[in-house]
């Protein structure tokens, strides 16, 4: 699981209002330096939750302070900061763990860098 | 990108280990994978392009549209199957492909586990699926769509040729005047004897490539949500 999947994913059962954003408690993590395509970063950056991002750098240990708290339009003109998302958002993989929802509790497992969302019949209803 | 040298790529891509009837499991044959793919790039729907597969199995269609250039670190295969989705995660390691998989029931679940992304008012550029054909659970297939049609503004889906009076005629998938749903491809689906109770070798059914798009994405909102 990247964080930029981590970024869109909330725990959509019934009673629950957010469901957002997942805390990650990580067993096992993988980090592939890529090449960061700046552009398309930037082009990004308006679709990124800002409060997500963070809660997840805080859950990795990584810097969550080079992350602002929310998205303003001059960001794009940080290149250590883009490379700073670009990093966190694609590089780094949770291959095993789980996400815990900040609401209900309920735990998500993570394996094999796949998460399992589904739900039982009882959180549909 | 060449047919054949798709076809042959797609070959590549293992298909269900047991594959189960509850859930329709058959493998998109490479064949008409590549056709569909092709088909899809036609319509410039792609390349460059975040595209999702609902019901992915073992990662076929998305492992086409990688090699035909779409955007692979924003592409998502979703399956309910923990056993498909493994050996769709093989399939990643063997031919070096870079797209993200999810466990997750859209039949039973109301979409994707999915926050909106607000901004851009999609979570993907495109869905390109071939979900079950309704023969066991009827009207699975339109509920696929539906679902679909709720993250992406296009979408691509195989349904059996028999259904498509009554997929047209329901209103795009259900969706009313906010879809407008064509066919654009007449295929045929290779289906090799793959449950028990298959009596002949392998069958060939028509299929019709569907391309459903939405008109306007704020009226659809509550059509697509129900």
């Amino acid at each position: 699981m990247r964080l930029l999947s981590h970024n869109v994913l909330r725990n959509t059962a019934k009673g629950v209002v957010d469901g957002y954003p997942l805390k990650i408690e990580a067993a096992e993590i993988d980090v592939r330096d890529t090449e960061p395509d700046l552009t398309f970063i930037r082009h990004l950056l308006p679709t990124i939750s800002f409060s997500g991002l963070r809660s997840a750098a805080e859950d990795l240990g990584l810097d969550a302070a080079a992350f602002p708290a929310s998205y303003s339009t001059t960001l794009g003109e940080d290149e250590a900061f883009l490379r700073a998302l670009h990093k966190a958002l694609f590089d780094v993989r949770v291959l095993e763990g789980s996400l815990v929802c900040p609401e209900s509790g309920r735990r998500f497992s993570i394996r094999g860098g796949i998460p399992d969302m589904m739900l039982t019949d009882e959180e549909l209803s | 990108m060449k047919l054949r040298h798709l076809e042959s790529f797609l070959s590549q891509v293992d298909g269900f280990e047991a594959p189960k009837w509850g859930l329709e499991q058959y493998l998109t044959p490479p064949h008409l994978a590549a056709r569909v793919l092709h088909c899809v790039a036609s319509y410039d729907d792609l390349e460059g392009c975040a595209v999702a597969d609902l019901g992915c199995g073992t990662g076929m269609l998305l492992a086409g549209a990688a090699l035909m250039d779409c955007d692979e670190a924003l592409s998502v295969g979703v399956d309910a199957d923990p056993d498909a989705l493994s050996t769709a995660r093989g399939n990643l390691d063997k031919l070096e492909l870079n797209f993200s998989l999810l466990q997750a029931d859209i039949v039973v679940n109301n979409g994707l586990p999915f926050r909106r992304v607000i901004s851009e008012g999609s979570n993907f550029d495109t869905v390109i699926m071939n979900p079950p054909f309704g023969t066991k659970n009827q009207g699975v297939d339109m509920l696929f769509v539906r679902r679909a049609l709720a993250f992406a503004p296009i979408v691509y889906s195989l349904h059996k040729t028999s259904t498509r009076d009554f997929l047209m005629g329901c209103g795009a998938a259900g969706c009313g005047k906010h879809v407008q749903a064509e066919v654009i491809a007449n295929m045929q689906f290779e289906i090799p004897a793959t449950y028990s109770f298959h009596k002949q070798k392998s069958v060939n059914i028509d299929v019709d490539l569907f391309r459903f798009s939405r008109r306007n994405s704020e009226d659809m909102e509550e059509a697509i949500t129900g």
